[in-house]
């Protein structure tokens, strides 16, 4: 179609081409000063969600790696408090053993019945060792210490791994759907003492006064009773270093997702960096070309050839 | 033939040519005067005596020329053209506006936006379970949801200052239609008498078209011409000019975006109160927006809102809180003053999920299930996260598109008023030339007023007959 050309479409055709020139350097600018290339959810919808929920996840496995710290900070204690106290309960076996023999005195058997007794305060103190206010091995009960001082009778809620709920089990969140028990109650560790049976510190309470009264005889079923409480420690021992493991690995596992989220969301939000100098340094070029070719056509007219 | 016959053709060609420079010249003046159409000297040549006379007889030439009109370049077919294809890009470009307001409002994707918030409120939850009996967890849920909670209805509060503010746009666009509409009935009642008397209102309609192009773009009006020079408007069907007597327009709206479902904004003719349809230009626009687009955002944005309080008030009243009470709401949603945060105790938030046990009496249980449970929406396959993304991708694309429309008819509006610009515009060098051939014309004609003059001159003068 052979259109007449006048003297304001040449005005208008010159102008809005600069305008899209300089839109197009003004959006470059944009991108180049904030480092992103979505700015806006009309940029890039599908981009944008896509960020939305890698942000969402990134902050989740940043509070999952929160939890496994956590977590590996109970079994720690666990880990150290049980290591000591299987170090002292050798020595209550040794007098047990020494307390057994004929030729101790009285005033032997008392001294060595007191020092059970310390022996037995001492590790009463060491299942009471507490985080952050809480007691480590009262499960979930609101308690102040685990065991009664005086008397050793446990005070917290007793837990059962076949069970589903959460009593007695103080839990972490390690990953999406993931979540693993992080302690162990004093029952679990030291003996039920439900129905009248005796968990450790009764045993040495016993000891104690066996060694006292001299009844050897009793005293050779402490020992029984004695060895199987240090076989039950070891094994929980034992369950508190795989736990450990296993939550020191999913910890892991988060960070290393830490990273893989963040090189994601930057690969969607953030500019290309070259690409984006390059890209602007052609718009540049565009520009000057517009304004020079804008210049050449507005500036002669026929006033210019006329006498 | 008379004498002085020459004399009164080269009087004619002069007068004529002047005419010619003085229409040239006022289209070079008007080169920049946005709605101008070029105008034309139509000049014919006057014939000598046509009529035979029966002892008279015309043997000889023409009587030179004469300015029969002075024409108006414009092509009413293209004008109505334009006027529809601006109206359509004005009620996009209006959309558009809007909608790219909404849509910065929600500032994603950033660390500012609510997402951020909703991550935020979980972490906090997941602190929690790690450490139920700590004070500063709990009260941190607490400052969490409160910041939530105040930025959802920070949202709400904006969309409805917008659309505040558009139903303002809309009362202010009708008033500039009732008075450029008044206007045009005025130029009517002037072109009219103008054109009867046999003169050329030619700038008179330049101001009415000019009228005439903001009144399609505002409300979408077409025109059509009638008798004597008159030019009637019509808006959606209906005259808003008619000839030279003008309609006004009024607006009713509800006082807040809530209201827009029972009784949505319109314009009405103020002469009998039926609605105006205006589906086109800046008033369709903003009539869109204020009863489409913008309830239509907050109604989807009200649904994730109450659908996040549902969800998160299910979990909580399934727990326990610290005092062994069974949790109760967290948060409470009203669609007119939106969410807020319920429990200002710490300790009311319920953390646990086993109800207390042991005693008398009864101790509440410390584990920290139940927050483990709301933390863990944060990745929920429907939870409240996977809400707001729809709703931001579904704002998105909506912006998205209207941005392409836009675009698309930003190309259609610019062909059809450069096809304008070509019939009416002025071309200087064409103004130029045609004053190089006026001036050109004038000088012979002048040159042939000397040469008779001094034909007579001769006659009358320096002869010697008579004397």
């Amino acid at each position: 179609m052979s259109l007449r050309i006048t003297t304001a479409t040449l005005h208008r055709t010159a102008l809005s081409g600069l305008q899209e020139n300089l839109s197009q350097l003004q959006r470059l600018q944009d991108q180049l000063s904030s480092g992103r290339q979505i700015s806006r959810p009309s940029d890039s919808p599908v981009g944008t969600s896509t960020a939305l929920a890698l942000r969402g996840e990134l902050r989740a496995t940043q509070q999952h790696v929160r939890n496994a710290e956590d977590g590996l900070h109970w079994l720690g204690l666990a880990d150290d408090t049980l290591t000591g106290m299987l170090g002292d309960v050798g020595r209550a076996r040794q007098l047990v053993l020494a307390g057994r023999n004929a030729t101790a005195s009285p005033t032997d058997r008392a001294a060595m019945a007191a020092e059970v007794d310390a022996i037995r305060s001492a590790m009463l103190d060491a299942a009471n060792a507490s985080t952050l206010g809480r007691p480590i091995f009262a499960g979930t009960a609101d308690v102040a210490a685990a065991y009664e001082r005086s008397t050793g009778a446990y005070l917290g809620n007793t837990a059962d791994d076949v069970d589903p709920g959460p009593v007695g089990k103080v839990e972490r969140q390690v990953a999406a759907g993931v979540t693993l028990r992080v302690n162990l109650t004093g029952p679990e560790v030291f003996g039920s003492q439900e129905g009248g049976a005796r968990d450790l510190f009764g045993v040495l309470a016993d000891i104690a006064a066996h060694l006292r009264s001299g009844d050897t005889a009793a005293l050779d079923a402490d020992l029984g009773a004695l060895d199987a409480r240090v076989d039950g420690m070891q094994q929980q021992l034992a369950t508190v270093g795989a736990r450990y493991h296993q939550v020191d690995s999913m910890r892991d596992r988060a960070e290393r997702q830490l990273l893989s989220l963040t090189q994601g969301l930057s690969s969607v939000e953030d500019i290309d960096l070259h690409k984006t100098i390059v890209d602007l340094q052609l718009q540049e070029v565009a520009y000057k070309s517009a304004l020079s070719a804008t210049a050449r056509v507005i500036q002669p007219s026929l006033l210019d050839f006329l006498r | 033939m008379s004498t002085f016959f020459g004399l009164n053709l080269a009087l004619r060609a002069l007068n004529a040519q002047r005419q010619g420079l003085d229409v040239t010249g006022h289209n070079i003046a008007n080169i920049n005067t946005p709605g101008y159409s070029r105008q034309r000297v139509q000049l014919a040549a006057v014939p000598g005596q046509v009529v035979p006379v029966l002892h008279s007889q015309w043997k000889g030439s023409g009587a030179g020329v004469e300015v029969a009109g002075i024409d108006r370049l414009r092509d009413t077919f293209v004008d109505a053209r334009a006027h529809r294809e601006h109206a359509v890009d004005s009620r996009l470009r209006q959309s558009q506006q809007i909608l790219s307001q909404v849509e910065l409002g929600f500032a994603e994707p950033s660390a500012d936006g609510m997402g951020t918030l909703l991550s935020d409120l979980w972490a906090a939850w997941g602190d929690v379970a790690n450490a139920p009996t700590e004070p500063s967890t709990r009260a941190q849920v607490l400052v969490r949801a409160e910041t939530l909670a105040s930025g959802v209805d920070a949202a709400r509060g904006q969309l409805s200052n917008m659309w505040g503010s558009s139903v303002e746009h809309l009362r202010a666009v009708v008033a500039d239609v009732n008075s450029a509409s008044t206007r045009i009935a005025e130029l009517n009642a002037a072109i009219r008498t103008m054109t009867t008397s046999g003169a050329s209102p030619n700038d008179l309609m330049d101001q009415r078209d000019l009228l005439v192009s903001e009144l399609a773009r505002s409300v979408g009006a077409t025109a059509r011409p009638a008798d004597d020079g008159v030019l009637d408007v019509f808006v959606g069907g209906t005259a808003i000019v008619r000839g030279d007597h003008a309609e006004q327009l009024a607006v009713t709206a509800p006082d807040a975006i809530d209201g827009v479902a029972g009784a949505p904004v319109q314009v009405r003719w103020a002469k009998d109160g039926f609605g105006a349809s205006i589906a086109d230009g800046t008033v369709g626009g903003l009539l869109r927006a204020t009863n489409v687009d913008l309830p239509g955002v907050r109604g989807a944005f009200d649904d994730v809102a109450r659908s996040l309080v549902d969800q998160v008030n299910a979990l909580h009243r399934a727990g326990y809180d610290r005092t062994g009470a069974p949790g109760g709401d967290l948060f409470a949603w009203d669609p007119a003053t939106g969410m807020d945060v319920v429990i200002t105790d710490p300790s009311r938030l319920a953390a646990s999920s086993e109800p207390p046990a042991g005693g008398p009496p009864p101790t509440p249980s410390v584990d920290g299930r139940n927050a483990l449970g709301l933390a863990a929406l944060a990745s929920a396959a429907d939870g409240p996260d996977s809400a707001y993304r729809s709703f931001i991708l579904s704002l998105g694309v909506e912006v998205q598109a209207v941005d392409r429309q836009v675009q698309i008819q930003a190309a259609i509006t610019d062909q059809v008023d450069a096809l304008q610009q070509s019939e009416s515009g002025v071309n200087l060098d064409e103004e130029l030339a045609n004053l190089v051939a006026f001036q050109h014309a004038y000088s012979a004609a002048a040159r042939h007023l000397t040469a008779v003059d001094e034909m007579l001159a001769t006659l009358m003068g320096t002869g010697l007959v008579g004397r």
